[in-house]
């Protein structure tokens, strides 16, 4: 289990690499829509929702995935380990609240 | 919510504030982000350097499409530099052209009128020139080139351009004097862009190479404008007159503009001889 945590902590790590250093290349990505919806906040996203409610590790990979999402962000150091956090609150309420999906995680 | 919850809650935000707040001090910031980057800079180089290849390849296959309108967009623009490119050219030309007729002082004895050769009628000698009435272009006027040497006479004039018949014409026949010599003889076109000249004494010496210019007598051209060269004398026992085949001055392979004199001198009688070629 802590092996697959940390290989998806090194992954969120390799796709914010990606997102700064391949993406830029290629005009499909360069959409204002990109900040927002890239590699590393998209897995982000699947992370937080396919996980087992009593799992919390979304926690830690928001925190992760947005230190990632920082060191190439022109925002202030910060801003986007707080974005994914509060996304990862607002979809862990949702679920527990109002949704019940099948959960891989 | 318990009151320990929110407890907890506090604390968490208040935390997080305040690493916030210290991630974002200048030297604490450079520091994080210059280690990692300096972590990072193996992977950032390979993955640039693989996006720049992929994009590289696909790039024109993505825009298929669009090649053949960029392709069909550069060969007007092509056409377009030709055009600019041969329309300096010929400014070049007609600068230069203007430039060896005002080194040789030719609006000094004649006025002249620069005319592009637009046409040649290989089979007669003749050549078209793009001046005519318009310009004060007159049948018989002497067409010579930029060096003085003589081209032909104007035989047709039209508004717009001319016929000029070069001294080549199998028509064509008038007197000459060769080099500085007392030599007058009489040039006759042969065609075919040839011309030889006769009825020289045998006992005159021509040797190859010497200039022929137009003579004083026969009134069709000023005196003293090169005609051409000597390539070749004839003679023998048998015929009382010499000749020689004589390589013309003027070009009309290669020529592209001529001058036409057009007055400052009665046609074909008292000009004053040109100071220049004919007193070598």
């Amino acid at each position: 289990m802590i092996k697959g945590k940390v290989l998806t902590i090194l992954a969120l790590a390799l796709a914010a690499v990606l997102q700064a250093s391949f993406a830029p290349h290629f005009t499909a990505f360069n959409g204002w829509w990109f900040e927002w919806v890239n590699f590393v906040t998209v897995p982000m996203a699947a992370i937080t929702i396919f996980e087992r409610r009593r799992r919390n590790f979304s926690w830690i990979a928001a925190i992760v995935a947005g230190f990632f999402l920082d060191l190439y962000s022109q925002r202030f150091f910060g801003f986007w380990i707080i974005f994914l956090l509060v996304f990862a609150a607002i979809v862990k309420f949702g679920i527990k609240k109002y949704v019940r999906i099948p959960s891989y995680w | 919510m318990r009151f320990s919850q929110i407890w907890r809650l506090a604390a968490v935000l208040i935390v997080a504030a305040a690493a916030t707040f210290i991630l974002n001090l200048p030297t604490f910031n450079a520091a994080i982000k210059n280690a990692a980057f300096a972590l990072l800079n193996p992977v950032q180089k390979i993955f640039w350097a693989a996006g720049a290849d992929l994009h590289n390849f696909a790039d024109p296959l993505l825009k298929a499409n669009s090649l053949a309108s960029e392709n069909e967009r550069l060969h007007q623009q092509v056409d377009d530099l030709l055009v600019k490119t041969e329309a300096i050219g010929e400014l070049k030309k007609e600068n230069d052209s203007l430039r060896q007729g005002l080194n040789l002082e030719l609006d000094k004895d004649f006025d002249l009128k620069l005319a592009d050769i637009v046409g040649k009628n290989t089979a007669n000698d003749i050549i078209a020139i793009n001046i005519g009435s318009k310009d004060m272009v007159r049948a018989g006027m002497p067409v010579i080139t930029g060096q003085k040497a003589l081209v032909g006479k104007v035989t047709k004039v039209y508004d717009n351009f001319s016929e000029v018949t070069l001294v080549t014409n199998k028509d064509f026949s008038f007197d000459v004097k060769v080099g500085d010599t007392d030599i007058d003889g009489l040039i006759k076109g042969r065609g075919g862009y040839c011309a030889a000249i006769d009825l020289i004494p045998k006992d005159k010496n021509l040797e190859n190479g010497q200039a022929v210019f137009t003579g004083a007598l026969g009134g069709i051209f000023p005196q003293g404008l090169l005609v051409g060269t000597i390539s070749e004398v004839r003679k023998n026992d048998v015929q009382t007159f010499q000749s020689a085949q004589i390589a013309p001055a003027f070009d009309a392979a290669a020529a592209r503009q001529v001058f036409v004199a057009v007055g400052k001198y009665p046609l074909g009688m008292e000009c004053a001889a040109p100071d220049g070629l004919n007193k070598k």
